[in-house]
């Protein structure tokens, strides 16, 4: 059995097996945008490996970090737009 | 004992790594990615694709456990092996920039750190090209290989849906290249519904490309079937684009066109790259000779720089196996491993050919094999060249530049990229150009921006959390 870990995703929990990646986490949680543009629009993410910087959210209280490269980790808070 | 550097844990990356530590050199292994692997071996979560993970057992264990796919099987060769040689793999781990004989790294939290070579490799691999088009902003619009690292990553395709039961997503693929086939195959496995698969080029190049399978590497023929069976009974449209994707906030349908008549298709999620360009930035910030954006490597990968080597798709786009043996050359060849082989850069092909024939040594095979794989990877080049009418893709208001929201309209009349980055800041965000430049390279034919560093902005966050522990220490 896949060991499952809890994080949060906009104060919501979400069940996810280890090894996921954040933006994985916010998926299963149901969001499709994971940011606001500088002219507000919605975006999500693109490149799925460190290149575009559109699936920036905000992990355990610091913005702008890359959620297609950070894995879950038990307990991690996470915040779209 | 000789130092080397290898950027990039990808197939060429992992390839130089083991042929190189074999050879007795110390060898370092460096990727910015939670897991190695690259493009193609990426981790899987369903643990499809064997993955060494540092200082687990349990990792190990659950490895050897997987039922290993066909494809997967040469991905675990070379796993294995490179457990087997002692390369220090470090993963989460970014090279920034290249000083001297010493590349700087940064960490996942952001911490730097340098690391001195005597011999560097660079495997960066490539990264998508993504063409602008109306609605390409909307959430769930992402690219071929995007969507496929992010599945593999566990992103649900069949989300359990709010009314109860579970939501099939509705996928169009579009684009370039052979990767549609396979990303098509991913994600109808893991329970999505392909609508349809558009692909730009003609089924004239298409039955071209697939005469040429046949003659370079038949086995290609038999994956490439068994991908269509998996997202059977979906169509497969060559000569066909998708022209706009709109949607509210996300995408649900597209607009397809062949450039006759135009039809709409329901979508909730976007698949489209026109194929894969090499990701040279950091040999460009080194200041390794590059052509047509590829780098230049002589016959034993090495580049314009002494001591610098190059192997995979960072010299041109060719697949994975082109990818392993570009790989195994740089690794010996670093490692001082390829003396006795003669540099046949001013040979004709007839001499070349007679010399390696004569010379048996496993550079010279590896050099052979290498010179076939690249007749498969010019007849890939050739079948999917894209069509000049995508230049017309993006409209006026269509936004070009994802960071700083700049749009097609305040582009096509600045003179070059310099210039709109002055005065429209394109190019100017954390992505630091990597999506939007390769596009205008292609619709504009501008030339690539000078590379600075760092080569990726060093992390905000981190900044910010190295900052105050800085003022916390002060309070104290
Ligand atoms: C997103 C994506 C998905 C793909 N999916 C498939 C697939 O499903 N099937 C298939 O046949 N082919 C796929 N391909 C193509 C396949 O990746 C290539 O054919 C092959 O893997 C090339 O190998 P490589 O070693 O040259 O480069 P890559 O596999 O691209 O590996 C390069 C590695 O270098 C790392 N890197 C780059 N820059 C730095 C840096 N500055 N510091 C540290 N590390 C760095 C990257 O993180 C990456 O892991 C995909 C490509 C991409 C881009
Ligand atoms: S999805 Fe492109 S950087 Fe994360």
């Amino acid at each position: 059995m896949m060991k499952k870990i809890t994080v949060k995703v906009n104060d919501k929990s979400v069940v996810v097996p280890e090894g996921v990646t954040v933006a994985a986490a916010v998926y299963m949680a149901g969001e499709t945008a994971f940011r606001k543009s500088v002219s507000g629009q919605l975006r999500s993410p693109v490149c799925g490996m460190g290149i575009c910087y559109e699936c920036r959210v905000q992990i355990d209280n610091q913005p702008h970090q890359l959620a297609c490269r950070q894995l879950c980790r038990e307990g991690m808070e996470i915040r779209t737009l | 004992m000789t130092r080397i550097v290898v950027v990039g844990a990808g197939p060429a990356g992992i390839a130089a790594a083991c042929r190189a530590a074999e050879s007795g050199a110390m060898v370092t292994l460096l990727d910015g990615e939670p897991y190695p692997g690259g493009g193609i071996w990426r981790h899987s979560i369903d643990y499809s694709v064997p993955r060494p993970v540092r200082n687990s057992k349990e990792a190990k264990n659950m490895r050897e456990k997987t039922k290993i796919s066909n494809g997967a099987r040469k991905a675990k060769r070379w796993f294995n092996r490179l457990d087997k040689v002692g390369v220090s793999l470090r993963t989460s781990e970014t090279v920034v920039d290249i000083t001297g004989r010493s590349v700087q790294v940064q960490r996942e939290q952001g911490e730097l750190d340098s690391i001195a070579f005597d011999k560097l490799i660079l495997a960066t691999g490539a990264h998508e090209l993504f063409l602008p088009f109306p609605g390409w902003t909307l959430p769930n619009v992402m690219g071929v290989g995007g969507a496929q690292a992010l599945l593999k990553a566990g992103m649900p395709v069949n989300p359990a849906s709010p009314r109860g039961g579970v939501k099939r997503l509705r996928v169009v693929v579009g684009g370039s290249g052979p990767l549609l086939f396979a990303v098509a195959a991913s994600l109808a496995k893991a329970g999505a519904k392909i609508v349809c698969v558009a692909e730009q080029t003609s089924g004239m190049q298409l039955a071209k490309f697939a005469l040429g399978i046949l003659r370079y590497q038949p086995a290609k023929m038999v994956q490439g079937m068994g991908y269509m069976l998996q997202y059977f009974p979906a169509p497969y449209w060559p000569n066909t684009w998708v022209k706009e994707a709109r949607g509210d906030s996300q995408v649900r349908e597209v607009v397809l066109t062949n450039g006759k008549r135009q039809w709409i298709e329901p979508a909730d999620l976007v698949a489209c790259a026109y194929g894969l360009v090499p990701s040279v930035e950091l040999a460009a910030l080194a200041g390794c000779k590059q052509e047509n954006g590829r780098l230049v490597v002589d016959n034993l990968q090495r580049t314009s720089i002494e001591g610098f080597f190059a192997a995979g798709e960072i010299t041109g786009i060719g697949g994975t196996d082109l990818a392993i043996t570009e790989g195994e050359i740089a690794g010996l060849a670093a490692a001082g491993k390829a003396k006795e082989t003669a540099d046949y850069t001013d040979y004709t092909e007839k001499e070349k050919k007679q010399k390696l024939k004569s010379v048996k040594s496993v550079v010279n095979k590896l050099i052979a094999r290498r010179e076939r794989q690249q007749k498969f990877a010019r007849l890939l080049n050739q079948s999917f060249a894209l069509k000049p009418h995508l230049k017309q893709l993006p409209a006026d208001d269509t936004i070009v530049c994802r960071c700083e929201d700049v749009t097609f309209g305040e582009l096509k009349n600045q003179a070059d990229q310099r210039s709109a980055k002055l005065y429209t800041r394109c190019g100017m965000g954390p992505c630091q150009g990597r999506v939007c430049s390769s596009a205008l390279q292609y619709l504009l034919d501008w030339e690539p921006n000078k590379v600075r560093p760092p080569l990726f902005p060093t992390k905000i966050g981190a900044f910010i959390s190295n900052t105050e522990s800085l003022k916390r220490k002060a309070k104290k």
